[in-house]
């Protein structure tokens, strides 16, 4: 519910993650891992497309899709599935 | 907002009722001349009848306005959720008029927050206040369906109810079908996405979905949960209109706002309708009878803010101050503590049940809330250096604004402010002293002793 809807925003459902740990490899200027492995994410807004594209590719990477990007993106998930439907409340 | 100048006027005292004489009050127990949700008959009186509410107020089907217009006018005045989170309610009935599905309506009235007891009370003294809500509520949004979410346990506040649906039918007065459900007794169950899970037929346990309750909910309908509190102010916005809602109250946090007092006071569990510019000492002076200024008080809940004393002292009782400061009315609690408890000792016990809470979902939650509690019981048995302290802190911070709900993050505004309000504790434990036995003072009520740690 929060948030502009014209910004791009990286968050975890903390209820979802595992602590794979996969995400904070591939973008660990955005996601730590805690004591216990679990993601914790800065859910500032991405501008730098670079970072975006590293965002796209955990959300695709987490094998239990605790990842969303918040925002006006679609992003295809692995795995041959269709596009995150667009979150913008 | 600090800068509220309060004016002391002239106030008869009488506990129980009718206690404020003054031509502008600035709050008032049940029956009290200038309050609002508890005008009418007088806290003894017990339930106020089908008959005296509408003598008194009118009847909620005789109200003649258009959804459209209803939910105008609970934009104009600016109502806000008395849940905790202080939602725009305006917002949420919006958001589920235009969802697609027929919307439901849940009253919040399982107030899980274990001092806390303005909900059950309102529920026991003015029924019909909350019923005419829920049917303003579902009209707003058209809703066919209203469940009401309560606790077996409120024997008091559930008879009341009872008793008023009774009449309604009586007077053939029911408009939408209502249901009652039982809250399972667990302290996240009366969040609002863990109501909807336990009302679509799963565990009473927060859900992080893509879109708010308010457009998918239960079976995916959109579904409007409030706080019971909330939706008596409704019955009355309905009736007298948005600006006369913001005569009380501020611009920002229009309307008049319940409180419960608990812990240290004449009478733990007193409920007191605030009206105006009050300040946190004036109510506990006059309603919780306190002739002194305790140690500290505990604001807005168990998962809340600690505040000394003389500061709580001359705090306005204001939502929108008071976040301006840092600090949340949250659910209304203003608990004092008790002179010979420890602050830190008291933290623990809230914390440990606290932890023993979390609906076991989140790592940060399920993991973090027990290192929290075990670095508190740690200080109180003396068994901790400032090195822990400082470990304490970063831990805390760590924890602050993860998992699905606000539950761990409550936690750590509580450990937060206990470490900035009881320094003088704080330093006693850190020489090695531990707290005396408070066996048999009075402490804050749990409802059932903390769990183990897993
Ligand atoms: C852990 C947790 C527990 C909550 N328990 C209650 C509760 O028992 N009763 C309640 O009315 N709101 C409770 N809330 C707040 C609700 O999520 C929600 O804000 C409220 O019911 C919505 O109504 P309102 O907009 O009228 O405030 C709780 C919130 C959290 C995070
Ligand atoms: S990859 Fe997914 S499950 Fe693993 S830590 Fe990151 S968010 Fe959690
Ligand atoms: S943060 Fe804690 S209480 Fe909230 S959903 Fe996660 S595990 Fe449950």
């Amino acid at each position: 519910m929060r948030g502009d809807p014209d910004t791009i925003r990286l968050t975890v459902d903390g209820s979802k993650c595992d602590g794979h740990g996969i995400c904070a490899l591939i973008i660990p200027e955005r996601i730590s891992l805690d004591a216990w492995g679990f993601a914790d994410v800065e859910s500032e807004p991405i501008e730098d497309p670079r970072t975006l594209a590293r965002a796209k590719r955990a959300v695709n990477a987490c094998p239990v899709r605790a990842l969303t990007l918040a925002g006006p993106v679609a992003v295809r998930l692995g795995r041959g599935a269709a596009a995150l439907p667009k979150e913008r409340v | 907002m600090s800068a509220v100048e309060i004016v002391d006027k002239p106030v008869l005292r009488d506990r129980d009722t009718s206690m404020v004489l003054d031509e502008t009050p600035l709050f008032g127990v049940a029956g009290s001349p200038g309050t609002r949700l508890l005008a009418g008959p007088a806290q003894s009186m017990g339930a106020e009848s089908l008959d005296s509410h509408v003598r008194r107020l009118g009847a909620v089907d005789t109200i003649r306005t258009t959804p459209q217009a209803l939910r105008d006018t609970v934009r104009a005045s600016g109502l806000m959720g008395r849940g905790g989170a202080g939602f725009p309610t305006a917002t949420k009935f919006d958001l589920a008029a235009s969802a697609p599905g027929t919307p439901i309506v849940v009253v919040n009235a399982s107030e899980g927050e274990p001092a806390s007891a303005k909900d059950r009370t309102l529920l026991e003294l003015r029924p019909h206040l909350i019923l005419d809500g829920a049917d303003l509520a579902a009209a707003a949004v058209g809703a066919n369906e209203i469940v009401i979410y309560l606790h077996r346990a409120h024997l008091r506040s559930n008879a009341a109810l009872e008793q008023a649906l009774a009449e309604r039918r009586g007077a053939k007065m029911d408009t939408a079908h209502i249901r009652l459900i039982d809250a399972p007794a667990r302290y996240v169950a009366g969040e609002t996405s863990a109501v909807v899970s336990y009302l679509g037929g799963h565990g009473a346990i927060p859900r992080r979905g893509a879109k708010p309750a308010a457009q998918v909910g239960i079976a995916n309908r959109p579904t409007v949960v409030n706080n019971a509190e909330t939706l008596a102010h409704l019955a009355l916005v309905a009736r007298f209109g948005a600006s006369w809602f913001a005569q009380v109250g501020t611009p920002e946090a229009p309307g008049s706002t319940l409180i419960t007092l608990a812990g240290s006071v004449v009478s733990p569990g007193q409920v007191v309708e605030v009206l105006g510019p009050v300040t946190i000492g004036q109510v506990l002076e006059r309603v919780g009878g306190l002739d002194a200024v305790p140690r500290a008080i505990l604001l807005g809940g168990y998962a809340g803010t600690w505040i000394d004393g003389e500061t709580a002292w001359r705090t306005p009782l204001d939502r929108h101050g008071l976040k301006a400061h840092g600090m949340s009315l949250g659910c209304g609690l203003v608990a004092v503590l008790h002179d010979e408890v420890c602050g830190l000792a008291e933290t623990a016990r809230l914390v440990a049940w606290l932890a023993g809470e979390s609906s076991g979902q989140c790592g940060s939650c399920v993991f973090g809330l027990p290192v929290l509690s075990g670095f508190i019981d740690d200080i109180i048995a003396g068994r901790s250096r400032r090195g822990d302290v400082r470990r304490l802190r970063e831990h805390a911070a760590s924890v602050r604004g993860r998992g699905a709900c606000g539950h761990p993050t409550g936690v750590v505004t509580l450990v937060e402010s206990a470490l900035e309000t009881f320094t003088p504790e704080l330093a006693r434990h850190l020489r090695g002293e531990v707290c005396e036995s408070h066996d048999g003072l009075d402490h804050f009520p749990l409802p059932l002793s903390p769990k183990p740690r897993p």
